[in-house]
């Protein structure tokens, strides 16, 4: 919305600078995005001053004139009279676009190249006169544009204006705004307005078929029309509202809903069979060919102005081409109307047709006031000539709306808002917005003007009174409660609790959309691939589901940095919602980590050769995080898994519960997401762990005595797994063995070709007293037996 | 003590001393010390010699030995010294090579906000919760006064799932849900979450973005307990000297409404690229929560009022952390998140 300064002006009183006026609505609400300058085109014109002049060297009469403006040099040839260094005048540049539409271009003359012109009045469409130099005022400098200079800029503030206040989509809204700010009275009644009427000698009717979409309906006739172009003033305020200038009637029916805010549609009377107006609903297969030549279909939802025979117009959206003012109209109907809000949003969106007329419907334009903007209007084509009014509005108005009252004490206002807005405070406030208001006893009783169809509850007046005493001015209070503990949700809690673990697991944390496609799902489980929430509308074709798994945005998180940080290592974890079940879509937590890239070997780890692989990376990441959630035992038995690397993929199962899966993932599926390094990642469901969190730890005493360390290396088949050997130490090792470890694992010669060496630091410790070689020794020599016995390992020689 | 034992003191000493390593000085000390050695033969010597002077001769051996045995220990502590010293030389690193380090685990710029937002509320006495991300119509637009007309209600801004469940677009569909659940004031609640829009991405829309609603409903509640309470919000978030700015909005859900702006903490309200050269960066809206929308909670707009607010999480993030485009929240570059 734009409404240009000058405009206001009309209407209240201001010598506050521009940027004060803005400051001062946009406190008030109505948000000013910005300030703009209007120059109406003359682009390519400055003012210059004189530097050199001299006579033309072929042709007597001329001079050549040297003349500069903020260091821009022009070549200017004049018969006019010799000028003096020094002297100001207004310079049409190459490219200047004069009023018959043709440009300025360097030309020769006489032999000498000039690039520029003085200009005359004629230039700026002042006047007629092409030989006038055009006067420029004392204070115009060099370097100024010429518009500028003249005065012709006009200021225009850019409103961003809120959804409710359609009332203010016009210059009188926002003056009305403006003086209760101020605190001044509105200069100007724009409605009281009288001219004369010729009688009325033909019939006219209109008959509104559909009330419940169009409250009221007003026809003006009008005849003797002159098609002209409008006055300079309406063209140049049309052209700052941003609206381009056609011709006298249409510049009047746009001008007057810029100015008052109700939208008009002037119509060729001559084309309307039988003289008459209905307003109804579209019948099927009806359609339209609008005024912007386009052929349009209409639902039966849409409400349309028709004729005896066809819609002449979309109501409230646009005209129709056959019925619209042209250079050859004499006689003509002006429309002002009610129409529905919702009806004309939902008709301009369907034909996708959004008008300077149905932004304003749409937000609800004043019902009272349908008239008196005809009559404006009427006004204004009458006192310019361009057409004599007959008498006998025709005013259909099946719906008036009684004015919108509302009684409230100052103390309900009070409690909802501030101490600060007394009785009179709130008094004045309302009377300043026009509302009529009446204080007795502590109850205000206001009624709104018909301008303001947002106000309906007395905590609208409550917000009418805040922001015109301003809410800058309340004062700020913390509010006064009976003190208790804050808590959070178990579950955010939880996740919270989680998110601490994971990082002290050394994982960055990642966050990625809750979307997926189907694709990527069957990258990764081609077979058995999970179903997945469809989107109904999605955006993109790459987020057409919501995710039942963060594996897929994961994997390409990792593929993503792999292309940019080499093999340096990735660690990471997400913690969100999946969804799943698409019959009856539920969601709930999961958790994903991730680890890829150059694994680093930590100081405690610089004597244990595990074979390469990502996956002790993540299976200590694991166990990390997992023993700082619980003090459970933590079990890893060997599964095969779709999508994970079948001989490296273990299920997680925590204090008995099975909580997720972790292993490297199938190098065909790091492959169709193009990555080419290993990635071991471990999908874990949180629920279970979260129900095991903050468990109060107990002491377990301490042996103040010496541990007695053995170390064993164990010969067995490749295929026993290390976990099975320690499970028969510990079974072994009774209440003597403090803890069994593997150090060491090694293949190849001089270890048979089917066997491998496993190598176990076992530290043994009485609680009571110093451990002896002789208590220790037949206890190991049970672990060898039951290792014999149970896995066929054997004590590897020394 | 006679010439001999003299000598053999001597030569000892010497020995011990001429020692360059432990073994040198092992095989000398047997030279002397042994059970073969010459003091041993001096004992010997002892049989040899009348009774009278056995005593007084043994007396001097013992002597003997036992300065022997001084100057051994002393030179030993000598050798082992160098010998420290040598490894310790030896020993040497070059300081400059990198160090060995674990990947530090790195809070994602928004769980930061996040929790440093949770944590200014819950010390003013804020609960936290949260609510599921697929809504219901009624709880994501009804319940909130946003009707079926309402343009934030058209298809194209929402993600639908089913006919009339969609993904919450905003976090205050967890006012009424809150309001439900506790069924009588007070009600202190703030509630952070995803909240889904279907803006096509760019530096400042993101499909997917977080929000946290903010709700205190009791008898008595004011906008001046509003602005107490966010002026406090702004200050702990982004600096004492930060001002905060109130002035009027429009939100179907609220009345009065609220736009809140901070006095820019980059250029210290001079005006910068950051404000749009205005001073000021909009960062919250708010309001007295509707009376229709209390009803909807089941509370009596008559008996209790209240406020809410919504906060956007990866604003928040944006604007403190200097960052330019919020599509790198999502992109998980780890050269973007090993800066937090």
């Amino acid at each position: 919305m734009r409404v240009p300064v000058e405009w206001l002006k009309e209407y209240v009183d201001f010598d506050e600078s521009t940027e004060e006026i803005a400051e001062l609505l946009t406190m008030a609400g109505l948000e000013v995005g910005e300030i703009s300058l209007e120059r109406f085109g003359f682009e390519n014109s400055y003012v210059c001053e004189v530097v050199a002049c001299e006579r033309h060297p072929a042709r007597d009469e001329f001079f050549v004139l040297k003349v500069a403006a903020d260091g821009m040099e022009r070549i200017v040839l004049t018969n006019l009279r010799a000028y003096s260094p020094g002297e100001i005048l207004p310079i049409a540049f190459e490219g200047y676009t004069f009023p018959d539409g043709s440009k300025l271009e360097p030309m020769k003359f006489g032999g000498v190249e000039s690039n520029a012109k003085i200009m005359s009045e004629w230039d700026i469409e002042y006047s007629d006169n092409r030989e006038v130099v055009l006067p420029l005022p004392e204070t115009a400098k060099p370097g100024d544009r010429v518009p500028d200079a003249l005065g012709m800029t006009l200021e225009v503030l850019v409103f961003e204006l809120r959804a409710n206040r359609g009332d203010c989509l016009c210059v009188l809204g926002v003056a009305t705004e403006l003086a209760a700010v101020l605190n001044r009275p509105l200069k100007k009644n724009v409605f009281d307005v009288s001219f004369e009427e010729k009688k009325r000698d033909v019939e006219f009717t209109v008959d509104i078929r559909d009330a419940d979409l169009c409250s009221r309906y007003t026809g003006r006739l009008l005849q003797n029309i002159v098609i002209t172009e409008s006055t300079p003033l309406m063209k140049r305020r049309l052209t700052a509202c941003g609206m381009r200038p056609i011709n006298c009637i249409v510049d009047v029916t746009n001008y007057v809903m810029l100015e008052v805010g109700q939208p008009l549609h002037a119509f060729d009377l001559d084309t309307l069979e039988n003289r008459e107006i209905i307003v109804r609903r579209a019948a099927e297969g009806e359609s339209i060919v609008t005024i912007d030549g386009a052929d349009r279909a209409l639902s039966t939802e849409m409400l349309v102005i028709a004729d005896s025979s066809r819609p002449v117009a979309v109501a409230g959206v646009m005209g129709g081409l056959q019925t619209e003012i042209t250079d050859a109209t004499k006689n003509m109907l002006l429309e002002s109307a009610f129409f529905n809000p919702r009806s004309i949003r939902r008709t301009a969106s369907a034909l996708d047709m959004r008008s300077e007329a149905s932004m304003r419907f749409e937000k609800t334009i004043p019902l009272d006031d349908v008239a008196a903007a005809s009559n404006y209007a009427t006004w204004l084509i009458w006192k310019n000539g361009w057409g004599a009014p007959l008498s006998g509005m025709i005013d259909s108005f099946p719906a008036p709306k009684n004015p919108v009252s509302i009684s409230v004490s100052g103390d309900k206002i009070r409690s909802l808002t501030s101490p600060d807005l007394t009785d009179d405070v709130i008094a004045d406030a309302l009377n300043r917005l026009n509302f009529s208001v009446k204080l007795e006893g502590g109850e205000i009783s206001a009624t709104a003007p018909s301008r303001r169809s947002d106000i309906s509850i007395w905590q609208d007046l409550a917000e009418e009174a805040a922001r015109i005493f301003g809410y800058e001015r309340i004062t700020s209070e913390l509010p006064t409660v009976k003190i208790r503990r804050a808590v959070m949700m178990p579950n955010l809690y939880a996740n919270r609790r989680l998110r601490e673990l994971l990082f002290r697991a050394n994982l960055s944390e990642a966050i990625t959309f809750s979307f997926t496609r189907m694709e990527d799902l069957s990258k990764i489980w081609p077979e058995n691939t999970p179903a997945a929430v469809p989107i109904r509308n999605p955006l993109t074709e790459d987020q057409t589901h919501l995710r039942p798994s963060i594996i897929p945005n994961m994997l390409n998180v990792v593929a993503h940095n792999r292309r940019n940080i080499g093999d340096a290592p990735i660690q990471l974890f997400e913690l969100g919602r999946i969804f799943f079940n698409p019959s009856q879509p539920s969601e709930k937590d999961s958790l994903v980590i991730a680890v890829s890239g150059r694994s680093l070997r930590t100081p405690t780890e610089s004597d244990y050769p595990l074979p390469q692989s990502c996956f002790y990376t993540l299976k200590g990441v694991v166990e990390q995080f997992l023993e700082g959630a619980a003090d459970q035992k933590i079990e890893f038995k060997p599964v095969s898994v779709p999508a994970f690397h079948p001989h490296r993929c273990a299920e997680i199962i925590f204090g008995g519960h099975s909580v997720g899966v972790m292993g490297e993932i199938h190098p065909e599926v790091c492959s169709r997401f193009e990555i080419r390094d290993v990635v071991a990642l471990a999908e874990i469901d949180p629920e279970h762990i979260k129900t095991l969190l903050d468990a109060t730890p107990r002491y377990s005493r301490i042996s103040r005595h010496p541990a007695l360390q053995r170390d064993l290396s164990i010969i067995v088949d490749r295929d026993v797994p290390a976990e099975t050997i320690t499970d028969i130490i510990r079974r072994k090792g009774e209440d003597l063995l403090e803890s069994a470890r593997v150090f060491d694992v090694f293949t190849g010669a001089p270890i048979d070709g089917g066997k491998k060496s496993v190598s176990f630091s076992l530290i043994f410790r009485h609680p009571d007293r110093t451990l002896t070689d002789a208590l220790v020794a037949p206890i190991i020599e049970n672990v060898i037996e039951a290792i014999k016995i149970e896995v066929g390992g054997s004590l590897r020689d020394s | 003590m006679d010439q001999e034992l003299t000598k053999l003191l001597e030569d000892a000493a010497a020995a011990f001393k001429a020692a360059r390593n432990n073994q040198e000085l092992q095989d000398a000390k047997a030279a002397y010390l042994g059970k073969k050695g010459r003091i041993g033969e001096q004992m010997a010597r002892l049989k040899e010699l009348p009774s009278n002077r056995r005593g007084s001769f043994g007396d001097s051996v013992n002597k003997v030995k036992t300065q022997l045995e001084e100057v051994f220990a002393s030179r030993k502590a000598e050798l082992d010294r160098i010998k420290l010293e040598e490894k310790i030389r030896a020993q040497k690193l070059d300081v400059t090579l990198p160090g060995l380090r674990f990947p530090v685990g790195r809070v994602h710029p928004l769980t930061r906000v996040w929790n440093e937002a949770v944590e200014i509320f819950m010390a003013m006495g804020f609960d936290v919760v949260e609510g599921p991300e697929i809504e219901t119509e009624w709880y994501n637009f009804e319940a909130l006064n946003l009707d079926a007309d309402h343009p934030a209600r058209d298809e194209q801004d929402s993600f639908y799932i089913t006919g009339d469940t969609l993904l919450r677009t905003q976090t205050s569909p967890v006012q009424i849900r809150t309001m439900e659940r506790v069924g009588k004031p007070p009600v202190q609640v703030i509630a952070p979450g995803r909240t889904f829009r279907r803006d096509a991405p760019d530096a400042s829309h993101s499909p997917v973005f977080h929000q946290i609603e903010g709700l205190m409903v009791d008898k008595g509640i004011t906008m001046g307990n509003l602005k107490a309470v966010l002026e406090e919000f702004n200050r702990e978030m982004f600096g004492k000297d930060v001002r905060s700015r109130f002035r009027p909005d429009f939100f179907p859900f609220t009345e009065p409404s609220v736009e809140i702006a901070i006095s820019c903490f980059i250029c210290g309200a001079k005006g910068c690229p950051a404000c749009k050269r205005t001073g000021w960066i909009e960062i919250l809206g708010a309001g007295m929560m509707h009376p229709q929308v209390l009803r909807n909670g089941g509370f009596n707009p008559d008996e209790v009022s209240g406020f809410a607010f919504g906060i956007g999480i990866d604003r928040l993030a944006l604007l403190k952390y200097g960052i330019d485009d919020i599509r790198l929240l999502y992109e998980n570059d780890l050269r973007f998140l090993n800066q937090f």
